[in-house]
Formats: structure tokens, sequence, C-alpha cells
């Protein structure tokens, strides 16, 4: 910890050595905040700064920015994590509100891996519940842009090819993009897979990591008058074999289909300024299976019988928005509608086989659940002040048809369950110098509980081992949030920020262990049953601090450090005798679980020839997270530090190249939030050296 | 439009930093005015400690055996008051297994609170009842294990109890005294047949006082498995019994009396 705290103070020199100005400049800020409404947390990352490094997976990608992580349980989909909130605490979506619901219950795949690096044109990550306007968001949105097509002046066509390799995997990653058409109607057509092998950890051990995808789209823009614009997209993204150690089965295929209409008019009168409407529909098939696993055809010692899972999830999400953009005086107003209506249907088959018998059972992990919900907003917004309402109702039901009654105690009965709640928030911004500006913003996002937390049936979906029950009467969670912020800014100087934030959560939705009388283990290797349940309160606080050097100076550093600490008002904790559980305590403010520690990162950079080439170097120094969860026999994860570099060469206006090695010294370490290898006590390593190299032509 | 900021800022800074000062707390549950029990399980032959392994066993039909594995579960462990009311322990476990090689399992530490009290007998059912006895029930090692096909009725088995025994012509031959759901095909209907019982301890009575902890012995006296309302001779029946209802029929009838009680301090 001693030496996280030094190596944070000794980070911070470089802020004091000023280099000489050049009058290029190349954009290396992660961190930009936009307008003089500094109050809350909006990092924009622009696809030139995805470019150049290796990115096989957008929430592995994700986990450098800052105070954002992730959950990994394999090679890939890397389910991010954002200010210590997860899964649908945060709201993920594609191209401002397109939502995708996962077919995986341990979410193999999260939104995030719907999306490759090279499709991306922009990514937006508000944290806290400060932007209303694509859905309920409690702790955040991850909105995920990808390209789009825009109209020319003169018909035109333009190729534009991607293609990266990795060592240590033997990954390898392709996309191809058409794009062009004239005024009245342009596109954007691409298509693009990757295939990566078992990768190798700092230990020289093999993981079990190895995934293919492919994916294609079109988009196809239509602008019948100058001020108006309607997008059509397609879009199919597929992976198959994706192997996820850290699970009970991996990902034998995964099918979406995306298909939207957008339609945007500008000036439309002089109270109007515009107005956007958006339709869309996801559809996933999700398959897993344990056929890579040694008991799917052996019979493996402690087990007498040959064991074999199968899932089959199919997954529907259709909504859409409408946004109507006022004057309001001097000032903006915006009053929109989402909707949003999610299906899920999925079973699992079990078989048991030996030389005596084959039993098999089926049981449903879904059964044709639906949630509905409609919402309604708006937002007022002038320089210095941002509010913002949302109401939203939210319904749901499920053809499930079991019931679990002990002691007259309805553990799971009636599916159905409606919730109105109210989302609102109120940001202030102060320019106390010329260079500095304060912003105070207060917040409160509700969400309802998901699929997952309202009708799973006994998968281990968390990092705990358990199986998991879904809660049909679970009530939504309410994160009230304030945030502190500071910015300065300065040509000479560069700009730096500082971010302090407090969330109180009501009606936080945890796991509580359900006795093995009430309802058994239905997954292997699971310790025990939990159901999802309300508790009382919790906390999360944390800090953000960002600083990057002038765009002028040719020697460039960027510097970041973040924590968030989390903890629960009260939590019951089961003691065991071996693995019998004999009584149970009740802890006050223990530690959430699956919390990333302290971590601080210095990326320094040098322009040279004009810009054309600049070699990187970057340091992650994450320290030992020791404020875990006693309720959740969490253990505590090293520090280490980690070193990366990369060569940037712009060969010319068309052509980029990249090449670097990340994990430079073969560090053997595993993130907190890396889930443990099934069957084991050992956690998940991180890939050990990686030598890598990127391509990009445009022409 | 320009908003004077300055005192909300200041406000909600130190609203933030009262915030911030928590601290780390454990509070125990305040222990209720009930007592716990621990039930250690041991397996007797002939009234010692039983080896395993060892060809040294004869029991009532003259067989030469020895015992190589036990296991078994047991259930709706039930508590008589001598004032007519009864404490079932389910709580959290209501089924439990137990395995002569796997020690931990000779050990039920009983979460459920007993309430003080005088008590006349300890009784649970051997095996598992219809009600509760479902396949699937248990995916994990060691009681994953005990399962029985489905073809002979699902569920699991109640007990495994594999040996040796030599046979009329001296021969060492493997026996497999598997106990679970029979099956009935006379007629040319299939119909199951559930062979769990009842067991009562006899002499099982015991007082307990509130935050005092028991521990009672249950000892299985292995050898009357094979005696008792019938001779059980493996040279009759041969080493498998799973599919012979008549044979688990008297197993079961013998093992109503298969257990007594150790000790309770």
């Amino acid at each position: 910890m001693k030496n996280t705290i030094i190596s944070i103070i000794l980070s911070f020199i470089p802020i004091c050595i000023f280099s000489q100005s050049i009058k290029d400049t190349v954009n290396l800020n992660q961190v930009e905040i936009k307008d003089k409404n500094v109050s809350f947390i909006k990092n924009e990352i622009k696809n030139e700064e995805l470019k150049n490094i290796a990115i096989r997976d957008m929430g592995d990608y994700l986990r450098s920015v800052p105070n954002v992580s992730g959950v990994r349980k394999g090679g890939t989909s890397i389910d991010p994590i954002v200010r210590g909130f997860r899964a649908n605490q945060i709201n993920t979506q594609i191209d401002d509100g397109i939502k995708i619901e996962g077919g995986c219950p341990n979410r193999m795949d999260p939104t995030t891996s719907r999306i490759e690096a090279e499709e991306i044109e922009k990514i937006e990550i508000i944290k806290g519940p400060f932007a209303l306007k694509y859905g309920p968001a409690m702790g955040g949105v991850v909105n995920l842009i990808s390209e789009k097509p825009r109209p020319f002046d003169k018909n035109q066509i333009h190729v534009k090819l991607f293609t990266g390799y990795e060592s240590n995997w033997n990954g390898y990653r392709e996309q191809l993009s058409l794009y062009g058409g004239g005024k009245k109607i342009f596109y954007h057509i691409t298509g693009g897979f990757r295939n990566y092998g078992n990768y190798k950890d700092g230990n020289g051990d093999t993981v079990n990591s190895s995934f293919s995808k492919y994916n294609y789209s079109a988009k196809v823009g239509i602008a019948p008058k100058s001020n108006q614009n309607i997008i059509l997209t397609y879009k199919e993204i597929h992976s198959m074999e994706m192997m996820y150690p850290a699970l009970p089965m991996d990902e034998l295929e995964d099918n979406t289909r995306i298909m939207a209409i957008d339609y945007n008019i500008k000036d439309v009168s002089d109270k109007i300024n515009s107005a956007e409407f958006k339709i869309y529909n996801s559809n996933v098939t999700h398959i897993m299976d344990n056929s890579e696993r040694r008991n799917f055809n052996s019979i493996v010692s402690p087990y007498s019988s040959i064991m074999r899972m199968y899932a089959d999830v199919n997954a529907i999400n259709t909504g859409g928005r409408g946004e109507l953009n006022f004057k309001a005086g001097k000032n903006n107003m915006a009053l929109g509608v989402n909707y949003e209506n999610i299906r899920k249907d999925g079973e699992r088959t079990m078989r048991m086989i030996n030389s005596m018998m084959d039993n098999q059972t089926i049981m449903n992990l879904w059964n044709n659940a639906v949630i509905q919900n409609y919402g309604i907003y708006s937002e007022y917004k002038s320089t210095y002040f941002v509010m913002a309402v949302r109401c939203d109702y939210n319904m749901a039901n499920s053809d499930d048809t079991l019931n679990i009654i002990k002691s007259g105690n309805v553990y799971f009965g009636d599916t159905k369950s409606g919730y109105f709640n109210f989302s609102m928030n109120l940001c202030v911004n102060k320019e106390i110098t010329e260079n500095l500006i304060a912003g105070i913003a207060i917040g409160r996002g509700t969400r309802s509980p998901n699929m997952l937390e309202r009708y799973i049936k006994f998968l281990t979906v968390g990092y705990d081992n358990y199986d998991y029950l879904g809660n049909p009467q679970l009530k939504p969670e309410t994160n009230n949030e304030a945030d502190f912020t500071l910015k300065y800014k300065s040509n000479k100087v560069g700009s730096a920020y500082f971010n302090i934030f407090c969330s109180y959560i009501q009606n936080y939705i945890t796991g509580t262990i359900l006795a093995p009388s009430v309802a058994p283990i239905q997954t292997m290797t699971a310790i025990g049953v939990k159901q999802f349940t309300n508790a009382d309160f919790a906390v999360f606080k944390g800090f953000e601090f960002g600083y990057n050097s002038p765009d002028s100076c040719k020697f460039g550093v960027e510097l970041t450090a973040y924590r968030t600490i989390a903890a629960m008002k009260e939590v019951v904790r089961y003691n065991y005798s071996g693995t019998q559980v004999i009584s149970k305590t009740t802890l006050e403010k223990d530690a959430l679980p699956e919390i990333p520690p302290l971590e601080s990162t210095i990326n320094i950079s040098y322009k040279l020839f004009k810009n054309k080439l600049i070699p990187k170097a970057g340091m992650r120094v994450i320290a030992e997270q020791d404020y875990v969860s006693k309720a959740y026999y969490e253990r505590r994860t090293p520090c280490f530090v980690l070193a990366n570099f990369v060569l940037i060469y712009k060969c010319n206006k068309n052509i980029n190249l990249s090449a670097g090695v990340n994990n430079i010294f073969n560090m053997a370490y595993y993130e907190h939030l890396n889930r443990r290898i099934v069957g084991s006590t050992y956690r998940l390593f991180e890939p050990g050296r990686v030598v890598f190299a990127n391509l990009l032509i445009n022409i | 439009m320009i908003i004077k900021a300055d005192k909300p800022i200041l406000i909600s800074l130190i609203l933030l930093l009262f915030i911030y000062a928590s601290c780390h707390k454990e509070k125990p549950i305040p222990t209720p005015e009930n007592g716990k029990i621990v039930l250690k399980f041991a397996h007797y032959i002939n009234g010692q400690l039983m080896e395993k392994d060892t060809l040294k066993y004869v029991n009532a039909a003259a067989n030469t055996y020895e015992v190589d594995e036990l296991k078994y579960f047991i259930s709706e462990l039930t508590l008589y008051k001598n004032d007519g009311t009864k404490k079932i322990i389910n709580d959290w476990v209501e089924i439990f297994y137990v395995d002569i090689d796997i020690s931990s399992t000779l050990t039920w530490n009983v979460y459920d609170d007993i309430p003080a009290g005088d008590y006349d007998s300890i009784n649970f059912v051997f095996g598992i009842t219809q009600e509760k006895n479902k396949s699937f029930m248990f995916v994990n090692p060691p009681e994953s294990n005990m399962a029985w096909p489905e073809i002979l009725g699902g569920g699991y088995h109640y007990m495994m109890l594999n040996g040796k025994w030599k046979d009329a012509s001296l021969n060492i031959q493997n026996f497999r005294c598997h106990l679970g759901i029979g099956k009935d095909t006379t007629g040319g209907n299939t119909t199951f047949i559930q062979n769990y019982f009842k067991v009562s301890i006899p002499n099982s009575s015991f007082s307990i006082s509130k935050n005092q902890t028991k521990e009672i012995q249950i000892i299985m006296n292995v050898e009357k498995w094979f005696e008792g309302v019938y001779i059980f001779d493996w040279n009759y029946y041969g080493g498998d019994i799973m599919e012979n209802q008549e044979a688990m029929n008297k197993i079961a009838q013998n093992g109503k009396n298969a257990f007594s009680l150790g000790y309770i301090h």
C-alpha cells in the first residue's frame, strides 16, 4: 500500500517537467470534459485512440478508462464495472439507445461484446445517474457509438481496412469497411472477424481462453431534405467456441441480430430545435455447454458419473425513443420518451451418465419472462446549470410455475410485479477563475430489477460460486449520488480534474444464502444457493484524478488515480465448520465484493518528425485490495505493476502503423475482479507478455 | 444564466466529508435462549468399532464378510419432547449424508436452535422420503454419487454398504448392499416401492438447557442389517440387491433395529 502511494506521488513529478512546445497536436486525452458542465464525469474516447493498441474486446479496453474495471471469466467479453456498479446498474447501449439483452445468465455476452473496437466511432461513459435520456441510469451510462454513414457532396466510395495481430494468443483481427455515397443516399458497410487462441499467463501456464467471432453490418442513410436524415441499420455478430474457464460452461455459439431505424430532423420550427426518433430490435440466441470440460466425456473423481450440461437461451429486446429539443429562452430543453420490451426464454439440460444409469433433467432458466419499461424524461440545460427528471413504469411477468414455500415464507411464487420509478438530477457549475471550474451534481437514479435478479433459476452467476435464485418480488434499487468536481485547464500547464463522489443506494440488490432445506444446489461445483434480495442500503464513495499535459507539448504526460470503496450497512455472514453452516453473524459496514482497488496510471509519449512517429510508454500501478467482503469470504488481491510500450507511425494520411508490447516484464498477475477457475481455488491470471502490431489503411 | 453556486458547493462538501467518515463494526446476533446439538456417527460390528477392509466378521447366516464402504442418508431428524411437542431439524439441513471415508460427515453440527427442555427420544428417517427423494437434488459429490437410476425410480440410494463375503465355495465375492426405491413388475405393471423407514433410537432421552451444547453419539450396528427380523444370507441373494425388492425389503426391516445410542454429554 505504501509503495503504491509513493508511486502515485512519484508519478506527479513529470507534471513539473515542461517540454518543448510544438504546433502540431495529438490527442492523447482520454478524459475530456465537455462544455462548462464539469459537475460529473463524462469520458469520451474517440476511435483515434483505439487504432494503436491491442483490443481484442471492448470490455477489456474499457478497463483502461479511469475507474472502469471489468470481470474476467475467460479470454474475452470482460464485463465492465464503472465505479463498482455492475451489470444493469450501468446502462450499456449501442448507438444512442440500442439495448441488447444478453443470453448468458453469467454475462459471457455483455453488450460490450456485441461491438468491436474497429467499428467504434466514439465511446461515452457518464458516471453516476446524470444521463437520463437513454433510459433508467443508476450507476452510469456506457454508450458505444459505431461509425455511421454520412452524406458526401459528390458520389464517392472509400475503403478502410484494419488488421491486427497479437502474439501469445496467436490472435488476429481484421475489419474491412466500405463507405461512401452522395448527398441523398449514403452507406457504411463493414465486416470483420477475429480468432484468438489460448494465452499464456506470466507463469507460462496456458489458460483455456480461445475464441472466434465474426460480424457484418450495413447502414444506409437517406436524406430526403437537407435538415433530415434516416439511417437504417442491420447488423449480425456471431461468436463460437468461446472458452470461459471461470464459468461452469463455455459458449458453444452466440448469434445476435440487430435492426434499427433512426430519424433526425433539425430546425423544425422557431421553437423546436430538433427532433430525433429511434426504434430497434435485438435478438440473441446463446448456446452453452461443458463439452470442453473433462467430465463431459469421462468420469472425473470425485464424481462417479459423466456430468453434462447444456443451456440454450433466447433473448429479444425491442424498444425505441423519441426526443424533442426546444428553445427555452436562451437555453435548451428536451422532452422525450423511451420504451423497452425484453423477452427471455431458456432452459438447461443436465445428464448424469455411468454404467448403471443415464439420468437427465431439463429445467427452465427463464420461462417466457417479459419486462417492459415505459419512460418519460425532461432536461433543462444552460451553460452552468442542468436539471433533469425522469419517470419510469416498469412491469414484469413470467410463465414460471416454480413455487418455493417453507414455514409460511414464500421464496419464489407470484411472478408479476410493477413499479413506478422516479429519477432526477441537478448539476450546478461555477467558474472560480478563468482556468478553474467547480461543479456539484446531485442525482437520483432508480432501476428496476433485471431478468436475472427477478427470474433466474439456480445458476452460479456471482463471483462467490453460489447458485443464484431470482426473486420476482424484488424492489427497484435507487442510487442517490453527489459528485463534486474541480477542473483546471491552461494552455501552459495542461488540464487536470479531481472528482469525489458518494452514493447512498437504497434497496441495494444482493444475494442472501438459502438453506439447503429451502433450495438445494442445482449446479455442479456450486457451494450453496443464494437468492437475490434487497439489502437496506449500501454506500459507494471514491475519487478520481486525471492530468493531461498540453497538446502543444512534444512531451506528453497522462496521469490518473482513482479508487472506489463500497460497503453495505448490514450483512449476514454464515459461519462454517468444515463445509457445514453452524451459525450466522451480522456484520455492519462490511465491504461489498468485487470492488477494484486503488489504481494509478502514467503514460508518457514524445512526438517525433512532426507527429509522424510517437513512442509511448505506460505504467499501471495497482494497489493490494485488502478491503474485502468478510461476509462473502472474499480473498485479497496482491498489488502489481505493469509496463507497456507502443510505437505509432503515421506513414501518411491514409496509413497508420503501430506496434508494441503489453506486460513487458511478463508479470504473472490477476486483477481483483478476475474470477476463480471452476473446480479450483486459483484465480484466472491475465495474459503474460504480448507483442502486437496494427495496420490501418483508410483510402 | 449564472447561478451563484458557492453555498451549495460548500454545504455539499461538508456533507460528503461526513459520509466519508465511516468505520467498520461487527455485531454478533443475540444468542436466543436455546441450546445446540452435535451428532456424532459411529459404526460398530458386534459391539466393537468397525474395522473396514478386514475379512473377519461373521453374520447370522454364517457369511464371513468385510465392509469396505459405507455411506447413507438420514433425514427428518426429530426430537420428541415429553410434553408431546416435537422439534424437526430442518432449518438448514434436512437430509444428512454420512460416509465412513469422509470424516467431516461423521459429525453433524446441527444449525437449528434446540429449545431448552426435556426430550424423550431421537427419531429420524433412514433414507429419504418419497416427497423429497428427487433426481438431481444433489449435483455435487459425494452426495451426487448416491444417484439411483431413473428406471428404478430415480432419486438417491438410501445406503451403499459395500464389501466382500466368502461364498459357499470359499471364494471371495463382492457384495453391494444398496438400499433405495424398489421396483415391482409383477403382473406386467411397474410399481415403485419406497423402502425408507423410520428409526426411533432406544433410550435416547435427554435434557438441554439454554446456551448448552449436547453431543450425541448415534451408533449404527452394521451386523444388525443381516439379522433381527430376517436372517440375510449373501449366498442366497447374491452380491447385488439393487433390483431385488425382496432382498431390499428384508434389509430395510432389519435396519430398523440397526441404530443405538452411544452417549449424550
